[in-house]
């Protein structure tokens, strides 16, 4: 039986990090869906985040509230990044104290990691009313490479996990030991009632791997609120609107780059399309590449640097930059580069671009060629290939018009309201008959083999 | 010639030479013309009954000279003589008995003790055959007045004396059960340059089967090490001059063993023997690790050194075997099934297997038993069944085993402690994903007495199904377990099918029928055939093995343990196929011709 009807509906938001401790995607996403339950009025929301650091971690409890805004931290103990679980013994009080108290009547995971797959036990245990939302990050469950389904060493996009090829990947693995790290994380993933994937492509790729059809859900995650004009916005000539500056004239094309410096970013198609652009002679494109490479491995890191000094006059690295600024640079390009070579998810980068009227070219892989309609709201080009970038660079430079069709094309999206969605999902688990798996079948359902 | 056969010579003197470990006799036997036998002979004595028990007889190669005795007017000849052998007999010498060569015709000159001629002892001994030698002449003569002048083993390796003609080490040489020991060593000899190679302690002289004479009592082993450095000075090229033997009455108490090492001209030298310090594992290990032995060698080097090893494993398991119990939560006081694993290497698979146990109300009706058979995870194992407990609420006893014991002690001291009406011996790597594969196996021990799931590899194929037995030419033509089906995938019969036996990595009987048959038996070393072994016991008392296809669980089995590689871990296995073929071969040939196609003997559903 679920939960009585009457009384404000309970949620408990759990996440990964806390924007507190890493300001990233999915952190920002959780962080802004527990921000937007909080300020419904029959919503009662607490907000879980995880810190692997010992920054503010206390002895004895593992679970405190070091900020302000009340929100529970959670410091790591013993983790197994392998099958993701929690060997931490004080999580498993600490957790199962918190959910007691809280008694929420939906649990909402962004993502696995940290937490461990057990916690998901742990809510059925404790609460066996309450139901399990979990929100699908990266596809780490599916694959051992940072879930990004890209093959080791040689970086080749993959489509499909398995004992004997992710073994390949991994030959220090045995095909055995995926078969297990599959089993477990199968067992515990069963035990969810509902899976959000915040894209069309993450949803089918789990399906693909063994998620039941009927518990998944395209999603996309709340966003941020868009920051409010104030003093520094409005000196930057930022106004609290979609609505795009004037292109202003006779500068050219102006191409932006934002986010994570690193090879799967695809830096290095964008740099070698820089490279053609400006042996060709085009000065009427130019490039921004903002964003940090100082947490990528060493040899990445000195290539990009050899590469950035040896570029031509058309490129400008423009270094890292802090969130609360993307939008005023954002602004000051014309359009938005994603030219990952992994599939990437729903890269928050594209909903920050569109936010601020920029069409986008991406990648025509995986969860960008979704969201980005291509000759719509931004365009396609193949994965991986300079080339193609260059050509329909100096195509969209050539033809104003084009351009300003693409914005048009980006004003006049569709948003539909994800927050009013998410509450509609809780609310219907709540009310619904118990969609949720059966305890007793322990997931072996999940965790046969591919 | 010796003559009329009832004429019989005499004994004059005899003993036993504790500096020469020999016999020495002195006496005459009837012989009238023709060349005296000399030289070279095999020689028996025969001894009076010791204590009320069997006399004997001991032979061997002796040293023999012919004197002339002016007494025996032209009837005999004297004798002397020297017969190294074991001097471990208290009785009174009856007779000696000179076999001349093959085509000698006639009887045997035979030698006769008169009824209060004295045993004497060493010194003396060799004096007064001394006293008879001078006057003689000839090699047999020269040979013999050395070895009577011959100093004893004093406590000094002399081995240099016969540096020109051999080259010998022994390795190791490793204690086996009270008197017995394993050597491992090498010689490295001269075309006929050794004549023998004896240990000797005490009274006791036993001549090993090494070097030019036969392997007959020991395994040759290749050396290439060796005879790269001592073939060439020596003029060898028998690369097979390492070996491995067996002595299982090498010593006496209170004695200093040695090594006599008597080149073919019948000079000695000694070397001191140096006990090592290999025991249980280590030693079975080393003792194993330089053999290959193929098709019908099998046999013969498993006869030869499989007693050693079973004395080895005895010795390491004798000892009071200590352990300790820990306890993660409360198991149900009368449990329906003890499940009893033994962990050995990986500990993370204990995770696993309980993630898969919670749940379904596993914790309530069974108790989860694991037993830590390997000290190196111990503590590792401790920290993971307390945060597996936590986790999952599966309360686990933890039994943790002072040291390795192997497969069949693990779940023999878990059977120790088991409560439960019904026992499940499960491997570490097998995993049930159905929540309740256990109680569905438990349901089936009416209709047989051990019950099996089917067991799958991670790619769904079939690892178990029931147990057969094939005969193995290449692995002296044992009985091998088979596993009909292996690496196929199922054929999707459910229900019980019987078979002559099933693995023990899942296997599920009444507690008191494992009780019955002492569980499985230790004398199987490490893991291997104990579980075919234990069935078949079981089948002895009118018990059926059986697989329910029903129930699929999965086994990751470690490739290491399949591989035929050869080494020590695959001579364990043929040390543990000697052991199951001497207790079941005759058995299995009846059974199995009966069956041409093992396995699946009927089937019901």
């Amino acid at each position: 039986m679920r939960s009585e009807m009457r009384g404000p509906l309970r949620c408990l938001v759990i996440s990964h990090s806390h924007p507190r401790v890493l300001h990233g995607g999915s952190e920002v996403a959780s962080y802004s869906l527990f921000e937007r339950l909080r300020a419904e009025p029959d919503v009662e929301a607490a907000y879980l985040g995880c810190s692997r650091g010992a920054m503010h971690a206390r002895s004895g409890p593992s679970i405190t509230q070091p900020f302000p805004d009340g929100s529970f931290l959670y410091s790591l103990g013993e983790f197994d990044w392998f099958r993701f679980a929690n060997r931490d013994m004080r999580f498993v009080r600490d957790f199962r104290a918190l959910l007691a108290e809280l008694r929420p009547d939906v649990v909402h995971f962004h993502h696995y990691i940290n937490v461990g797959v057990e916690a998901f036990h742990h809510v059925r245990e404790v609460l066996p009313d309450a139901s399990i939302v979990l929100t699908l990050h990266e596809m780490l469950a599916i694959c051992n490479q940072q879930g990004q389904m890209v093959t080791r060493p040689d970086g080749k996009l993959c489509t499909r996990s398995g004992n004997v090829e992710c073994a390949r990947c991994f030959p220090e693995v045995s095909p055995a030991d995926f078969f297990l790290r599959r089993a477990y994380l199968g067992r515990f993933l069963a035990l969810v009632d509902r899976f959000v994937a915040p894209s069309a492509f993450l949803a089918r790729r789990f399906v693909e791997w063994g998620l039941p059809e009927e518990r998944v859900e395209v999603l996309e995650n709340v966003p941020a609120a868009f920051p409010a004009p104030g003093k520094a916005a409005t000196l930057l000539g930022i106004a609290g609107s979609d609505v795009p500056a004037a292109r202003p004239g006779g500068n050219g094309l102006r191409v932006g780059f934002f986010g994570q410096i690193s090879e799967l970013k695809g830096m290095d198609v964008l740099l070698d399309a820089a490279k053609l652009l400006d042996r060709e002679g085009r000065t009427d494109i130019s490039f921004r590449i903002h964003g940090d490479h100082t947490t990528q491995p060493q040899p990445f890191q000195e290539r990009f640097r050899r590469r950035i000094a040896k570029a031509g006059s058309n490129l400008v690295f423009e270094g890292a930059y802090r969130n609360e600024h993307v939008d005023a640079l954002m602004r000051d390009v014309d359009v938005v580069v994603v030219p990952s070579v992994w599939w990437e998810n729903s890269p928050v980068v594209i909903q920050e671009s569109f936010r601020n009227g920029r069409p986008v070219l991406c990648s025509n892989i995986g969860g960008m060629a979704e969201k980005v309609v291509d000759g719509v709201t931004g365009r396609h080009f193949g994965v991986n290939n300079p080339r193609a970038l260059a050509t329909l660079l100096t195509d969209l430079a050539d033809d104003p018009a084009g351009l300003d069709a693409l914005r048009r094309g980006v004003a006049a999206r569709e948003r539909p309201d994800s927050f009013a969605a998410h509450l509609a999902l809780y609310r219907g688990l709540r009310a619904g008959p118990g969609t949720g798996p059966d305890v007793t079948t322990g997931g072996a359902a999940l965790a046969g083999t591919a | 010639m010796p003559t009329n056969p009832d004429i019989q010579g005499c004994i004059d003197v005899w003993g036993y030479a504790a500096a020469t470990g020999s016999w020495l006799l002195g006496g005459w036997v009837p012989w009238t013309d023709g060349v005296p036998p000399q030289g070279f002979l095999t020689v028996s004595l025969r001894f009076a009954p010791e204590d009320g028990g069997d006399g004997g007889e001991v032979s061997g190669d002796a040293l023999v000279v012919a004197t002339s005795r002016a007494d025996l007017f032209g009837r005999g000849v004297g004798i002397l003589l020297h017969l190294p052998a074991s001097g471990l007999r208290s009785g009174a010498l009856l007779s000696a008995t000179l076999h001349l060569p093959g085509d000698a015709a006639g009887p045997a000159p035979r030698m006769q003790s008169i009824p209060d001629t004295q045993r004497l002892s060493d010194r003396v001994l060799s004096d007064t055959l001394a006293r008879s030698l001078p006057g003689q002449v000839g090699e047999w003569a020269d040979r013999l007045s050395e070895v009577l002048a011959r100093r004893g083993f004093e406590q000094q390796d002399t081995l240099d004396r016969l540096g020109d003609r051999c080259a010998f080490r022994i390795d190791e040489a490793i204690r086996c059960g009270e008197n017995g020991v394993l050597l491992d060593g090498w010689l490295v000899a001269a075309p006929s340059g050794v004549r023998a190679v004896r240990l000797r302690c005490g009274l006791r002289s036993t001549r090993l089967s090494i070097g030019n004479a036969a392997a007959v009592g020991g395994m040759r082993v290749a050396r290439p090490d060796v005879l790269d450095k001592y073939g060439r000075a020596l003029g060898s090229h028998d690369v097979r001059c390492g070996f491995v033997l067996f002595e299982p009455h090498g010593f006496e108490p209170g004695c200093v063993p040695f090594f006599e090492i008597e080149a073919t001209g019948g000079e000695v030298a000694y070397a001191r023997l140096h006990w090592s310090r290999l025991r249980g594992l280590p030693a079975i290990r080393h003792a194993l690790g330089h053999l290959s032995p193929r098709y019908n060698d099998v046999p013969r080097c498993f006869d030869l050194l499989g007693p050693a090893i079973e004395q080895l494993n005895l010795a390491r398991l004798e000892p009071e075997r200590g352990y300790r119990e820990m306890m993660f939560g409360a198991a149900p006081a009368q449990p329906r099934c003890s499940v009893i694993v033994p962990l050995y290497g990986r500990v993370d698979y204990l995770e696993v297997q309980v993630a898969f146990l919670a749940g379904g109300g596993f914790a309530h009706r069974h108790e989860l038993i694991y037993v830590v058979d390997d000290p190196e995870i111990a503590d590792a194992a401790v920290h993971l069944a307390d945060t597996v407990f936590r986790r999952f609420g599966v309360p686990i006893r933890l039994l943790l085993l002072d040291e390795n014991h192997g497969f069949a002690p693990a779940c023999n001291a878990g059977l120790g402690i088991a409560a439960g009406e019904a026992v499940c011996f499960l491997n570490s790597d097998v995993f049930g994903l159905e929540p309740d594969w256990l109680d569905r196996l438990l349901s089936r021990l009416d209709e047989a007495e051990l019950v099996g799931p089917l067991l799958l590899f991670e790619d769904d194929t079939v690892q178990h199904g029931g147990m057969g037995f094939e005969t193995v030419p290449e692995l002296g033509g044992w009985w091998f377990p088979t596993h009909p089906g292996k690496g196929s995938r199922p054929d999707g019969a459910a229900g019980l099918s019987f078979h002559p036996a099933i693995t023990g990595a899942c296997m599920v009987m009444r507690r008191a029928l494992a009780l019955e048959l002492d569980g499985f038996d230790e004398n199987f070393v490490i893991g291997d055939f104990e579980d075919s072994d234990l069935c078949l016991r079981a089948a002895e008392r009118g018990a059926r093995c059986a697989v329910d296809a029903g129930v699929a669980l999965y086994h990751l089995e470690r490739k290491s343990q399949a591989s035929h590689e050869h080494g020590w871990r695959m001579n364990l296995t043929l040390f543990n196929a000697w052991l199951h073929q001497r207790r079941w071969g005759a058995r299995l040939d009846v059974l199995c011709d009966a069956d041409p196609v093992p396995g699946a003997l009927e089937a019901v559903s």
